[in-house]
């Protein structure tokens, strides 16, 4: 596959020479960058089988497309072997869902712009995440495989590069979070009692996917002494029931360690859904602790109800709000949660786009 | 040997759009309230048409009409505003993501035919002025008030609204009409005094 000579270049005497040119005309991160060759975006053109022009993604608001030249100029950019390439095509595809935002796309934009400071999240199933080395155990978050790394890093330099959200325009994050350098994990399937997110959401086991949302900075759950299914739920419902996130709402990941998914799953037998209904019912929060706090909140009769003369407001919409995965290493009672901002999909509805390799 | 790379940005410039024609007259306008889900964004709005009341004779308001859309109208809502409106108010752009859509709102009004006033909050300047660049409208000029908005007490939002007033009044070609209103009264008398 030939790059069109269309393409626009600039040329340097040295890969070094480049490296800072692309950093002066704001092109990086900050961090050092791979030089986007013809010889090497064509590699990762040719591992995706995609034609370059085709669009992935159109976001109207500020009128980028994102081509997938440009995607694979930008994987490159980051340092994505060809072969990784396929995974961030997929999570642009997943982007361009038109569930995104229940019916309202300006969703996906609002989830770059917004003070909010959300990172797109991706979630990878199947058997891709072998394929590429992906880690999904011990350091789920830190920099512990490459593919983790350089695909996250290619999707936050698409957002930056061809979306034109940079932090000194139009993403105003008033925190952000780490995962704006980049924010892909891998489910820990074989360390999982349950099946893993694709097979949920109705792909075959030998299929490849990738979940994506905007999504907060994960949360740190602690529990190394509970024994009980309950017990450990408690502990992540309370995590997710947190003030702070209790306005906005709406779907989230509770990325659940393995040693607490043994004893949840496996020593006591609970279901998935049974677990994701535990956690539904109990992510909640009295109304009178938001009015203490003073958050105002629109009314909304899927999330309030009242209860034992109580009214709660419900953080969930229903129990397919909540995602749960299995990730990390099996060697403490620890899980995360990863609450979502900008991020209304359906009710029950994560999305999830296959991962195609030609 | 020189090594050539590709470029990582899109070659998309934007056709620039012309803003739309000012009113030829202050009196008995009718001027559209187009307020985002912003908190206290329809309670802004409202707070400069009642300050407009007294700076445009026989002005009408149409709303506060709230977007259908998160941040923004449906088609019909803008519609019915491009059709009943000589002039719209649109914000509030107090955060990232609404400070781009209000201009994303008030650069589509533009666009029709119907001048706009939109209301951003300082943070967020680059942010609104980045985005009116992405509608083709580079340099489009927006009334600017401290922030925040949301938070405010209505005796605060109604300090904003003071902050707002005379740059709407200049985002509207009100100011320039009185001005050549004014010229014209003095012309006139220079003429009285000759003849």
């Amino acid at each position: 596959m030939r790059i069109p000579v269309t393409a626009a270049t600039v040329t340097g005497e040295s890969e070094s020479a480049l490296a800072d040119e692309f950093a002066r005309r704001g092109w990086t991160d900050g961090l050092p960058v791979t030089v986007p060759t013809a010889e090497r975006v064509n590699a990762c053109l040719a591992a995706a089988g995609r034609e370059p022009d085709e669009v992935l993604l159109s976001v109207e608001e500020n009128r980028r497309d994102v081509t997938v030249r440009l995607a694979a100029v930008n994987a490159v950019l980051a340092g994505c072997a060809a072969e990784q390439f396929p995974v961030v095509v997929a999570a642009i595809q997943g982007w361009a869902d038109p569930r995104w935002g229940a019916g309202d796309r300006t969703f996906f934009y609002m989830s770059n712009a917004s003070t909010g400071g959300g990172a797109q999240l991706t979630v990878v199933n199947g058997p891709v995440r072998h394929a590429l080395g992906m880690n999904s155990g011990t350091n789920l978050y830190g920099p512990a495989a490459h593919a983790n790394v350089a695909i996250g890093r290619a999707l936050r330099l698409v957002l930056r590069n061809v979306l034109g959200f940079r932090p000194d325009t139009l993403d105003q994050a008033t925190q952000g979070h780490p995962g704006k350098l980049g924010f892909c994990l891998a489910e820990n399937e074989e360390q999982s009692p349950w099946e893993p997110l694709h097979v949920e959401h109705g792909f075959s086991a030998d299929d490849s996917t990738v979940m994506v949302m905007s999504g907060r900075g994960p949360e740190p759950i602690e529990n190394r002494t509970g024994a009980s299914a309950e017990g450990i739920l408690h502990t992540i419902a309370d995590t997710l029931s947190r003030l702070g996130a209790m306005v906005p709402g709406g779907p989230v990941v509770v990325v659940m360690g393995p040693e607490h998914a043994d004893i949840v799953g496996s020593k006591h037998g609970w279901s998935k859904q049974e677990a994701k209904r535990f956690l539904y019912e109990n992510f909640r929060r009295p109304v009178a602790d938001l009015a203490r706090a003073e958050l105002k909140f629109r009314p909304d009769p899927v999330r309030d109800r009242t209860e034992g003369g109580i009214t709660y407001r419900y953080g969930a919409r229903d129990p397919g709000d909540i995602a749960l995965i299995v990730a990390g290493g099996r060697n403490a009672g620890i899980s995360s949660v990863i609450t979502s901002w900008c991020y209304a999909t359906p009710p029950g509805e994560f999305i999830l786009a296959p991962v195609r390799m030609p | 040997m020189a090594i050539e790379a590709l470029v990582p940005v899109p070659d998309d410039a934007v056709a620039e759009v012309r803003t739309a024609a000012r009113p030829t007259r202050t009196e008995r306008l009718v001027v559209g309230l187009l307020a985002n889900t912003k908190r206290n964004a329809p309670e802004l709005l409202t707070a400069v048409a009642a300050l407009l009341e007294s700076e445009l004779p026989g002005v009408e308001f149409v709303g506060p009409v709230v977007t259908e859309g998160v941040m923004l109208p449906s088609a019909a809502q803008l519609a019915d505003l491009v059709d009943r409106c000589d002039a719209v108010l649109t914000g509030l752009g107090d955060c990232g993501s609404c400070s781009a859509t209000t201009m994303h709102v008030a650069t589509d009004f533009e666009a029709r035919g119907v001048p706009a006033a939109a209301i951003c909050t300082e943070p967020f300047l680059a942010s609104a002025s980045a985005m009116a660049a992405r509608r083709g409208l580079p340099g489009y000029a927006f009334a600017r008030v401290a922030h925040p908005v949301s938070s405010l007490e209505q005796h605060e939002i109604e300090e904003r609204a003071q902050e707002a007033l005379p740059q709407v009044l200049t985002i509207l070609g009100i100011d320039a009409l009185r001005a050549a209103a004014r010229r014209e009264e003095f012309v006139a008398g220079i003429g009285e005094v000759a003849g």
